[in-house]
């Protein structure tokens, strides 16, 4: 869905993004992390065909960002750290203009701004001025503005930044939500706790220089399913334990290591209970049976760890 | 509303943002105040004082105060970080410009609206009320170009900016005040009426405030034109300045206009003072160009990679207009004196030349030589200055350079009775080849300067 080759771009005193490489998959989640000043901004602003880069290519889509970007523009939702908002308007004021604005003269402009409301949660204070709201509520309608001509690309900078956690807790289920509907996400913080519940895949910058792209260990498949890796450890190896579970649904990814075997479990608690049922019933010898959380902020040191390393 | 929005977002949302219900109130009710006041208490030029309250409404609601809104129409958007949201819209760049240029200052429009109603009713009972209606149209063109002028300026502030910080509007307020005065000015009827001219322009146009009339909107509709091309610019929209070169050539032709009557000039007179006219316009804008347009590393860097690569249309793309202007203004220039060496003797037009002790073939080359020696010395001075490390206060240094190039070392040059003005300007009085020497060589030596300096840079 993105690909990116080579791309530099230059501020007048430095270079902000230096031969960043990648490709994003669709339907993914990705993590865009690195701390203030790395170019995440930069790297967002040149991915929305916002900001034209000195050279290399950008495809979104199949659409150049630099020869066509206002087929860029279609196809791509942003939200800037700061929202960007008009505080005299209301709410609906506010969508009704980015709808007419975003979206061809043929368009079902009230459709398409009842399903903004709806998906992003602002039904409740639809009619109030914008300036009244709280970060949380704007966060919402930055988010509803960005969504409302349905793109396929969707960039945040640093949406979570401020937000009390309610406000973070809902964030990730309306990012999980809109994946789901077949959106591709990136999202830019510095703090990693905020991208932790949802993301699927993480892309560290640091210098301009991206220094780490992968797929997350991750625990999110979706709104609606969510996986957790689990650790099972036994008093000794036991032979076939994988074959031996391997059936029981909602069970994925087993792995054996000697004593200890890793595994995906679906968070319900039929499956659970068919699991432990299991386990008893075949008498394995089990110590220890738990949750291990993929952790972004060690994934994330780790990584700068090895580039800084690279660079002494 | 819907049908408001469907034809133009922009200006929808701009009507949202300034017609609350209780400004659409305030307005004519102030107006309408003030008005009663008039008639109360004048006894009997109660006509009169209002005709001049109007026209001061019109000044102060259109003018002063659209030239600080149509300065905040977009800097606003760009400080509240809203501009993002227009330039990934899809709406055309014709319409943003109108829904910028009307939407944005409407409230004054409304204000102004008013006042010009109660002008052109007091109107009706003055000397001439055909000239003064064409007064007020005037400075109806002249508020729209204005307030153009302003959302030009601002989108010149923005490209130029690093995104990080906000932009004041005290600048641009400034300089509008200033297009204000020319534009008034121009446009006042009582302006031109110091001038008792009998010029027909083509032959069609006659009369000082017909003259004035067709000048306004000559400049209102390139000053819109502008603005469309700025906004395809902001867009991302890539294009050749071939709309720039349309309005040189079409300026020099406007120009031409107004000599084509005059029998004493001859042709060749007509042009040479057309192309003279022309090359001191877009000599002023050629400054200003180069003072607002982005001069940073990048840039050049993007156009020296384009140019070695042969990318010509890119290339085209991407120049700034100040270095598209440099080469015509030289043209204008050159072709002002040739045909000045080819016009009737004796011509209103060479008359003008000789105050200037630039007559005949032998002076007037020379005298062309060092203006454009020292040009190219300025240029090189501002873009030597951009492409230091301190480069954001480049352009305000330059402004200092050129005071200090060409009024202050001047004057201590004559306060010292030393007899090298050729050295800081175009000094017409002076030898043939002291007047072409000294800028030849200081521009020389600049342009080495620039040469080493783009040599010795390398980005951190």
């Amino acid at each position: 869905m993105i690909q990116v080759n080579q791309l530099n771009y230059e501020y007048p005193d430095k270079r902000a993004l230096e031969d960043v490489s990648f490709h994003i998959a669709e339907g993914s989640i990705t993590a865009l992390v690195g701390p203030n000043g790395a170019g995440k901004t930069t790297l967002l602003r040149a991915l929305s065909a916002l900001s034209k880069p000195v050279s290399g290519t950008v495809f979104i889509d199949g659409k150049s960002a630099i020869d066509e970007p206002r087929e860029v523009h279609l196809r791509v939702g942003y939200l800037s750290d700061f929202f960007g908002l008009y505080d005299q308007l209301t709410v609906e004021q506010s969508l009704a203009f980015t709808a007419y604005s975003r979206l061809d003269g043929d368009a079902d402009f009230d459709a398409a701004i009842e399903r903004a409301i709806e998906r992003s949660g602002v039904n409740s204070f639809r009619d109030k001025k914008i300036s009244a709201l709280s970060r949380g509520m704007r966060q919402r309608v930055g988010i509803a503005q960005a969504i409302i001509h349905q793109p396929k690309v969707l960039l945040l900078d640093e949406p979570a930044s401020g937000l009390d956690p309610e406000a973070r807790h809902s964030l990730s289920n309306l990012l999980l939500e809109l994946r789901d509907s077949g959106m591709t996400i990136i999202v830019s913080s510095h703090i990693l706790a905020e991208l932790e519940d949802y993301s699927t895949d993480m892309l560290v910058i640091q210098d301009g220089k991206m220094i780490e792209h992968r797929t997350l260990n991750t625990n999110v498949v979706s709104a609606a399913v969510l996986l957790k890796n689990m650790t099972l450890r036994l008093e000794h190896p036991v032979e076939d334990i994988v074959l031996q579970l391997e059936g029981i649904d909602g069970v994925s990814n087993l792995l054996q290591q000697e004593n200890t075997l890793t595994f995906q479990l679906a968070e319900d608690v039929v499956t659970k209970h068919q699991l432990l049922k299991r386990l008893i019933g075949m008498n394995i010898p089990v110590s220890e049976f738990s949750e291990h959380k993929a952790n972004l902020q060690e994934e994330y040191i780790k990584t700068v760890s090895a580039y800084k390393k690279q660079q002494v | 509303m819907n049908k408001l929005l469907k034809w133009n977002p922009e200006f929808a949302k701009n009507v949202w943002l300034e017609f609350t219900t209780q400004r659409l109130i305030v307005m004519p009710t102030l107006i309408g105040l003030v008005v009663l006041l008039i008639v109360m208490s004048a006894d009997s030029g109660a006509r009169s004082t209002l005709h001049v309250f109007s026209m001061a409404g019109i000044v102060v609601l259109g003018f002063l105060w659209g030239i600080k809104t149509s300065a905040d129409a977009i800097l606003d958007e760009y400080n509240e970080k809203t501009w993002d949201w227009q330039k990934m819209s899809v709406i055309g760049p014709w319409k943003l410009a109108w829904g910028k240029l009307l939407g944005s200052t409407i409230y004054n429009w409304y204000g102004t609206a008013i006042c010009f109603i109660i002008y052109v009713l007091t109107s009706f009972g003055a000397d001439d009320v055909r000239k003064e209606i064409q007064t007020a149209v005037l400075l109806l063109i002249g508020m729209v170009s204005v307030h153009g002028l302003m959302i030009l300026i601002s989108l010149q502030m923005i490209r130029k900016s690093d995104g990080r910080t906000k932009i004041k509007s005290n600048r641009i307020f400034i300089s509008g005040i200033i297009a204000m005065g020319f534009i008034t000015n121009i446009f006042s009827s009582r302006f031109l009426d110091s001038f008792s001219t009998d010029v027909a322009w083509f032959g069609i146009v006659r009369g000082n405030m017909n003259l004035a009339m067709i000048s306004a909107l000559f400049y209102c509709c390139w000053i819109i034109a502008a603005l469309y091309r700025s906004m395809r610019a902001e867009l991302q929209f890539s294009d050749a300045p071939t709309w720039w070169l349309a309005f040189m050539g079409t300026s020099f032709v406007f120009h031409y206009g107004y000599f084509v009557t005059i029998e004493s000039i001859g042709v060749a007179g007509g042009i040479s003072a057309a192309m003279a006219i022309t090359f001191v316009e877009f000599f002023i804008l050629l400054y200003l160009l180069a003072l607002s347009e982005p001069k940073d590393l990048v840039n050049f860097r993007l156009l020296e990679k384009l140019w070695k690569a042969g990318d010509r249309v890119t290339f085209l793309r991407n120049v700034p207009l100040w270095m598209v202007t440099l080469p015509v203004v030289f043209v204008f220039g050159f072709f002002a004196v040739f045909f000045l060496n080819i016009a009737v003797t004796g011509s209103l037009v060479e008359e003008f030349y000789q105050k200037l002790n630039l007559h005949g073939m032998s002076r007037t080359y020379p005298a062309l030589i060092a203006v454009f020696g020292f040009v190219l010395r300025d240029l090189g001075i501002l873009v030597w200055l951009n492409l230091s490390n301190r480069s954001k206060r480049a352009d305000s240094a330059w402004i200092v350079y050129l005071l200090v190039l060409y009024v202050l070392l001047p004057m201590l040059a004559k306060a010292s009775d030393l007899p090298i003005g050729a050295a800081f300007y175009p000094d017409f009085y002076a030898s043939k080849i002291v007047m072409v020497l000294f800028p030849v060589v200081e521009a020389a030596v600049v342009l080495y300067l620039v040469k080493k300096r783009w040599s010795e840079l390398k980005v951190e």
